[in-house]
């Protein structure tokens, strides 16, 4: 089966600015992907390239077979960042609205239910809450009962509670079989809800497939973290340590990576206690893909 | 689309009063104020001796017409000045000097005085002549300014209503989402125009039930051909007008542009196609000007069927004009048009 999406060295640049630097992936037909990275990486402007909202200014796009977004425009659904209502709309009359602009628009009654909004159905969009407007933006999505989904950021600016609703929203959705894109700059959430990642930054893919996949191939699967304030510590030494296969200072924070945490932790702690070195906020925990991140910035990805 | 655009002006409360209010409220005031009896003043300066020049101003005063006061030289050459004297009387050693000022109203009113005059120094009539005063239907002011009005409110209704919703939709980026979902821009205008021409529909409605119930307004031809046409021209014009709106805001990103670029367009229109006045000598210069601007035809064609009795063909200029101006601009509003 041919991929629902594929995007082939997309360029895309603003003045001096490259947007978007040779930007490549294929999605799977039914698969949720996800388009990681900080802000400015570059995953709204790939997203809005993909919905027909942007004209890239090279590479090629083809979705569901074709390339010119108007003829697969009645076959997506888009949720996007800055989510525009008709304030003096009801929830409801929002649907009905939607869903006269596609050929096979799914149930309002299934809709509803689907993003949870029922219970404001009759309350005026100018009057929902953060998280209430959110999901009223995904339930727009889903009204013209699309093949593929996009979802810009869905989860910013949720408080806990609401980020839980909308991952059964977004389980919901991959329950009917349809192929869900998202832009997030949570990883935690990236690895729970993607079958399929790509991790960007400034405009280029630095990686991108499972996200277990990308995490084994990291050069280790253990971080060790900690803070060594007085600077008696240096990266170069630390990384010769035994069982170690590297490491970064980003942030005043060291990230140690290791095959063997107990040989290096060993070895760490002889070496703080002949150089008088005090470690603080130590911790050993499982590579993620926050370290392949880092790993290939040299970066935090939340700043 | 449609239905969501109506129910949208139905609940902003403010626009509703813009379409309702304000043009109920100047109906009213300016057919109260401009339909009042006219009241001239003649002034007499210093002391008539002349019995019968005393009797002809006792006749005017008895009239109904004009008002008669007193005052000195000075003080009632500086009234004519000003305008608060249609004529001033005095009296000489050679006869009576009539002064008046050199607007029509003040010549008429100093032939009337000299008539009353001279009719106290015994002229006679040659023949005989009977005056009769229309008081019922046409010759009002009200009846001139209704079919104006009517015109005026539905530039306005097209122009800002369509102009300013059209903007705030993209402001707020409410057209960026629409733009993608399978809604294409055509069907956009159209939902646009469709509602516009509804909530027109019934703001026409609403003026005329005022100005029948408070001026007695009434068709100088009552019946369903003078509908039909008052109909025709009322929708081609809002046509006209609805596609102006489109047009302003087809690209303007800020309501003050957008406010700015329809001022631009209402305020010559309303001063030069005769709205508020009869405007029968436009300097030359103007006159191409207009005679192309659509208000021109709508007020025109409104007054010929309302007014004076004109049927559906008399109106055909005025129809085909309208429908041009409507194609053009709807044409060009969607051709310029931007989502975002």
């Amino acid at each position: 089966m041919p991929p629902v999406i594929r995007v082939q060295e997309l360029r895309k640049v603003y003045g001096d600015l490259v947007a978007l630097d040779d930007v490549s992936f294929e999605v799977e037909a039914g698969t949720t992907f996800g388009l990681l990275g900080p802000n400015g990486a570059g995953k709204t402007t790939t997203l809005e390239i993909i919905c027909g909202l942007r004209v890239p200014d090279g590479g090629r796009l083809e979705v569901m077979g074709e390339s010119d977004p108007r003829r697969y425009r009645d076959r997506i659904g888009v949720q996007l960042q800055a989510t525009a209502l008709f304030a003096r709309l009801t929830v409801r009359e929002h649907l009905e609205l939607f869903a006269g602009f596609y050929r096979q628009p799914r149930p309002i009654a299934e809709v509803l239910e689907m993003a949870a909004v029922g219970e404001v159905a009759g309350r005026y969009a100018g009057r929902l809450s953060g998280g209430q407007r959110q999901r009223l933006a995904i339930a727009l999505a889903l009204v013209g009962s699309p093949e593929a989904c996009f979802l810009d950021e869905p989860s910013s600016g949720l408080d806990p509670q609401a980020r839980l609703h909308l991952r059964d929203a977004i389980e919901a959705i991959k329950g009917r079989g349809t192929t869900v894109v998202l832009t997030t700059h949570y990883l935690e959430e990236a690895e729970r809800l993607c079958d399929q990642v790509a991790i960007l930054d400034r405009g280029r893919v630095l990686a991108c497939g499972a996200p277990r996949e990308l995490v084994r191939e990291l050069r280790a699967e253990h971080a060790i973290e900690f803070h060594a304030p007085n600077g008696k510590l240096l990266p170069d030494e630390l990384r010769a340590l035994p069982g170690s296969t590297g490491g970064e200072v980003v942030g005043g924070e060291h990230v140690l990576y290791s095959r063997d945490p107990q040989a290096t932790l060993d070895a760490l702690f002889r070496l703080a206690r002949e150089r008088d070195a005090r470690l603080i906020d130590l911790r050993v925990r499982a590579a993620t893909l926050e370290d392949l991140y880092i790993e290939k910035t040299g970066r935090f990805l939340r700043e | 689309m449609f239905l969501a655009a109506l129910r949208l002006f139905w609940r902003d409360k403010r626009t509703l009063f813009w379409v309702f209010g304000v043009p109920v409220v100047l109906l009213v005031f300016l057919g109260v104020i401009f339909d009042a009896p006219a009241r001239w003043v003649v002034g007499v300066v210093g002391r008539t001796e002349d019995p019968r020049l005393a009797a002809a101003l006792q006749d005017l005063a008895a009239e109904g017409t004009f008002v008669i006061s007193h005052g000195g030289r000075e003080s009632e050459s500086r009234a004519l000045a000003g305008g608060k004297r249609v004529v001033t009387v005095e009296e000489t050693r050679g006869g009576i000097v009539l002064a008046y000022g050199r607007h029509p109203p003040s010549r008429l009113a100093a032939a009337r005085v000299e008539e009353a005059i001279q009719r106290r120094h015994g002229r006679r009539d040659a023949v005989t002549v009977e005056h009769r005063e229309t008081r019922v239907g046409r010759g009002r002011y009200v009846d001139f300014l209704v079919p104006g009005l009517l015109a005026w409110f539905l530039l306005t209704s097209g122009l800002y209503g369509i102009g300013y919703t059209t903007v705030q939709h993209r402001q707020s980026g409410i057209l960026r989402r629409l733009r993608a979902t399978p809604l294409g821009r055509w069907t956009y205008a159209c939902a646009q125009i469709a509602a516009r021409l509804c909530i027109e529909s019934v703001q026409m409605g609403f003026i005329l039930a005022v100005a029948a119930l408070t001026f007695g307004f009434r068709l100088a031809r009552p019946g369903v051909g003078s509908l039909l046409a008052t109909g025709a021209l009322m929708l081609l014009g809002a046509f006209a007008f609805i596609g102006l709106g489109l047009l302003v805001g087809s690209r303007a990103r800020s309501v003050e542009v957008v406010g700015g670029m329809a001022s631009a367009i209402n305020v010559p229109m309303m001063l030069l196609s005769g709205v508020f006045f009869a405007i029968d000598d436009v300097p030359g210069a103007l006159a191409p000007v207009v005679r192309a601007l659509p208000l021109t035809y709508l007020s025109d064609g409104l007054r010929k069927v309302m007014t004076e009795g004109a049927s559906l063909g008399d109106v055909g200029v005025q129809l085909g004009v309208l429908a041009a101006w409507g194609l053009a601009t709807l044409a060009a509003a969607v051709r310029l048009f931007k989502w975002e």
